[in-house]
């Protein structure tokens, strides 16, 4: 059966209360419940996939919906899992929704970049190309004014990058920051999470702006002389 | 680098005092309360300063939150639709 190409609509519905009890409850009851919410998210995954991932627009109708379906069992078994955690904060379906669209955007990311190496990206420090980055090769040579200043202040942030990050700060500035590489992604590869992740960078990026800051190098001022087309 | 790459460094440098000094877990505990305010046109930098600024920062919490908004809009309209 086709899935409905509308996100479920919020009239009427089940209460949060109503929610919980009905899922907590006699097996009768919680199977309904539980196939309600199963129609629900894959209804709203569905929307979701088909609808704003431009990256899976060739993928046919059939496809998605098998996905979205999938998404949704996986959701479920995780909301039941989590049930007493929900804080009634939002409407239960919100909830819901939110850890349906977080494993179907992680899924996504994992399959997205399925054959990215960490190790691919730095070698002794140094910064690699990469393979598919979908980015222009290095364009700094025109303007020759305007070069000769871009290339000794990129001569000093590379120095930075290698004098005032660990290894470990380095390769997930490179895979985030450069490379657009989702966290999650990194931090799998790193043996870590998300949130130490972010830390991580975060720390890396104040020292390696107090680096430059210290040689008198304003990041406003760099930003301003790599923008633009000149 | 190129210098795409370079302007990517440097912004991340020049935004690295406003990113809201939260971590994504604590971000995404958020996200459904600050989701649905949105949706009734609140501003999410009224509610929760600190949880926004970590979505404008965060690109993957923004992408998480951005699907969820997109959703709840897309509910919402169907609600809307189906009143009319």
């Amino acid at each position: 059966m086709a899935v409905i190409d509308r996100v479920p609509a919020e009239i009427a519905g089940r209460s949060n209360g109503e929610w919980l009890q009905a899922l907590r409850g006699a097996p009768g009851l919680q199977a309904v419940a539980i196939q309600e919410l199963d129609e629900r998210l894959q209804r709203s995954l569905y929307w979701y996939l088909s609808r704003e991932r431009s990256d899976l627009a060739d993928r046919p109708a059939a496809e998605l919906e098998q996905m979205a379906g999938d998404y949704a069992q996986d959701a479920v078994l995780r909301i039941l899992q989590r049930l007493d955690s929900f804080r009634g904060e939002s409407r239960f379906t919100t909830w819901a929704t939110r850890i349906a669209l977080r494993i179907a955007i992680s899924d996504l990311r994992r399959a997205r970049y399925r054959d990215f190496r960490l190790d691919d990206l730095t070698a002794d420090g140094e910064l690699l190309p990469l393979r598919d980055s979908g980015l222009p090769e290095d364009d700094l040579s025109p303007s020759p004014e305007g070069a000769a200043e871009r290339n000794d202040v990129q001569a000093h942030i590379q120095r930075a990058l290698n004098e005032s990050l660990t290894p470990r700060q380095r390769q997930a500035l490179v895979a985030v920051v450069l490379q657009g590489v989702p966290l999650d992604v990194v931090a799998q590869q790193m043996g870590s999470n998300r949130n130490a992740l972010y830390k991580l960078l975060h720390d890396a990026r104040r020292k390696l702006r107090a680096q430059l800051e210290a040689q008198g190098l304003d990041v406003a001022y760099m930003l301003e002389l790599f923008a633009g087309d000149s | 680098m190129s210098r795409e790459h370079m302007r990517r460094l440097l912004e991340c440098l020049a935004t690295v005092h406003r990113d809201g000094g939260i971590d994504c877990a604590t971000a995404a505990s958020h996200f459904t309360s600050l989701g649905e305010q949105a949706l009734n046109g609140a501003d999410i930098h009224d509610i929760l300063p600190q949880a926004a600024a970590h979505i404008a920062h965060c690109p993957d919490c923004r992408e998480e939150y951005e699907a969820l908004l997109a959703v709840l809009r897309a509910g919402q309209d169907n609600a809307d639709r189906l009143q009319a």
